[in-house]
């Protein structure tokens, strides 16, 4: 079955500065899209809207040709999980209670015997279910923004909003969040993510859409988007693109 | 069920028996000597013996009381430590205290003006001043939801308003003993604040009691996901679609309710507020699902020890259980202090 979401002409206004000015794109179920762009391009804003927290002031974004701001924010949060940048951990949770509050938007009182099984599919899923009863605080980077995906997964959502989930990790954990990430486009999910690395987002991504100052600059495949020309304007640095290898190398 | 919830389980259960047993016992200690079965016997089959006396009218009521008003004080600081994401936060952070001793004095000025006749002590009405210092309790938790709604109402904005306020009604306070109020009056404010169940009626404790039982623990239970949802912040709550705004608004008013409620009729005991949840986090760890249960259940434990050693240490001289606790809960707090992340909150 083919899920599509689709972004059309969305506006929005912090007081008198556009941040978001016209976007549209469209992803589709087993599509993995990467927003990029300078910082203040409206990555951030961008995400939020698809997320059904900020309402655009013009435009819309439909799942499956429904609006989502015309749902309940109970509605829109079963269908769209979301993993935000920086998750500070407190109050000695557990991965299990944490990965629990995904199930929210499904919960009326007390969580089910049902509820409890998806959390568990979910932390295999991040092959976290070892670590089930540690507190959040005690994990390491990587295994931290696993169980933040887990929760995002633990609402059986259609989509999958991640806020630079490589930002903050070593090396090794970037790599292994961008193949769980492909792990998730695989079965079946529609998966938009924005990044700051280049070639992070050249490696890991079906489709680019490049923002700069809240426009759309150019959106599609990454070999058309990622063109030197047009990286070079919009981040203001002469780069070197390296197709055979997919990478992206500033020159400074 | 799987991983730790049976321990969990098993942890609460402990706790709620262990408060159970706790009752007869602590009924059984005090300057009264009986027998157990005596006590036992008074208790199911009240007579008009003087043993029948003073375990309704002076033991069974305190301690009910500790264990509704610690349930309460317990709950509500579990639920206001999560949603201001502070492990320092309690119901007292917003100047309840201060808020409803301001309330004490007026009461005490009205009702001085209305019988100059007689001697002040006799004038006290503890009705009257119960209500005053409540009153003045909800006048200041909507001030500080007010101020902070005009900022936004985020967890800062909540505590800010709540301190510029709390100086106000220290400063208005402070007028009055300095212009108006004389030495009994200062010392009746004084003694006010010492918290003591001793002082509740029972008509009083019924009140809290149905309070607490139909809205106040209903709604902290309710609300456990969502507390452990807005640990993880303000944005992550919004995208699972609840308002952290409303979840902090209710919660700030529901835990003031009962404190306030609380307070105004037993004076104030702030610190089972702090301690209670910190030591039940150290028990069955951050979740709420547990937490908000083994934190309502300690707070009833703690009041109860603390109010039954009050009372029989230097007996027949009744310690208020406000000192007590505060006694009995700094060590606890210092353990925790000085263990760091035990107390659950990383800056």
């Amino acid at each position: 079955m083919v899920i599509e979401i689709e972004v059309r002409g969305v506006k929005v206004y912090y007081k008198s500065v556009r941040a978001l000015d016209g976007v549209s794109l469209s992803v589709r179920n087993g599509e993995v899209l990467s927003i990029i762009g300078p910082n203040g391009a409206g990555k951030s804003t961008l995400l939020r809207v698809i997320n059904g927290v900020l309402k655009p002031h013009v435009g819309t974004v439909l799942i499956d040709k429904t609006s989502l701001h015309d749902l309940r924010p109970r509605d829109v949060a079963r269908k769209v999980g979301y993993v935000p940048q920086r998750l500070r951990a407190t109050g000695m949770l557990t991965v299990y209670d944490f990965v629990m509050t995904g199930r929210r938007p499904h919960v009326s009182f007390a969580p089910t015997k049902e509820d409890e099984e998806k959390v568990y599919e979910a932390l295999k899923v991040v092959r976290l279910s070892d670590l089930a009863d540690r507190a959040l605080e005690e994990l390491s980077g990587g295994e931290l923004q696993r169980a933040v995906i887990a929760r995002a997964l633990a609402g059986e959502p259609e989509v999958v909003l991640l806020d630079e989930p490589t930002s903050n990790l070593d090396l090794k954990y970037q790599l292994e969040v961008l193949s769980l990430v492909r792990s998730l486009s695989n079965r079946g999910l529609i998966v938009i993510m924005a990044l700051h690395d280049l070639t992070q987002a050249y490696r890991a991504s079906d489709k680019i859409l490049l923002l700069n100052s809240g426009k759309v600059v150019a959106v599609g495949d990454p070999d058309e988007v990622l063109r030197p020309d047009l990286i070079s304007k919009v981040y203001g640095v002469p780069v070197i693109i390296i197709k055979e290898h997919k990478i992206i190398v500033p020159l400074f | 069920m799987r991983g730790s919830a049976p321990r969990k389980r098993a942890i609460l259960t402990a706790l709620i028996l262990l408060t159970f047993f706790l009752v007869p016992l602590s009924i059984w200690l005090g300057y009264y000597k009986a027998s157990m079965a005596d006590i036992l016997r008074v208790l199911f089959m009240p007579d008009n013996s003087p043993l029948s006396t003073v375990v309704w009218d002076l033991r069974l009521r305190r301690i009910l009381a500790a264990i509704v008003i610690g349930a309460v004080l317990g709950g509500a600081g579990a639920a206001i430590q999560a949603v201001m994401r502070n492990p320092l936060a309690s119901p007292f952070t917003f100047g309840l205290s201060f808020a409803a001793s301001l309330g004490v004095a007026v009461a005490l000025l009205i009702l001085q003006g209305g019988a100059l006749q007689r001697y002040q002590i006799y004038v006290y009405n503890p009705f009257m001043v119960s209500m005053c210092a409540f009153a003045f309790s909800l006048v200041q938790v909507l001030v500080v939801l007010l101020l902070a709604y005009k900022a936004g109402l985020s967890a800062g904005s909540l505590v800010l308003s709540a301190i510029a306020t709390s100086f106000a009604y220290q400063a208005v306070l402070y007028l009055l003993q300095y212009f108006y109020l004389n030495e009994v009056l200062v010392s009746t404010v004084v003694f006010w604040t010492f918290g003591d169940l001793g002082r509740i009626s029972w008509e009083e404790l019924r009140l809290v009691a149905t309070a607490s039982a139909l809205l106040v623990i209903p709604y902290f239970i309710y609300r456990s996901l969502d507390y452990d949802l807005i640990l993880g912040g303000d944005e992550l709550a919004k995208s699972s679609g609840v308002s952290p705004e409303r979840l902090r608004v209710e919660t700030t008013v529901l835990a003031a309710l009962g404190t306030a409620l609380a307070t105004s009729f037993v004076g104030v005991i702030g610190f089972v507020c702090l301690l209670a949840p910190h030591a039940a986090r150290l028990l069955v760890g951050g979740g709420h699902r547990y937490l908000m249960p083994t934190s309502m259940v300690m707070g009833s434990l703690i009041l109860l020890l603390s109010d039954t050693l009050g009372r029989t240490i230097i007996s027949p001289i009744v310690i208020p259980v406000g000192i007590m606790t505060s006694l009995l809960g700094v060590p606890l707090l210092v353990y925790l202090l000085i263990r760091g992340g035990g107390h659950g909150y990383r800056d």
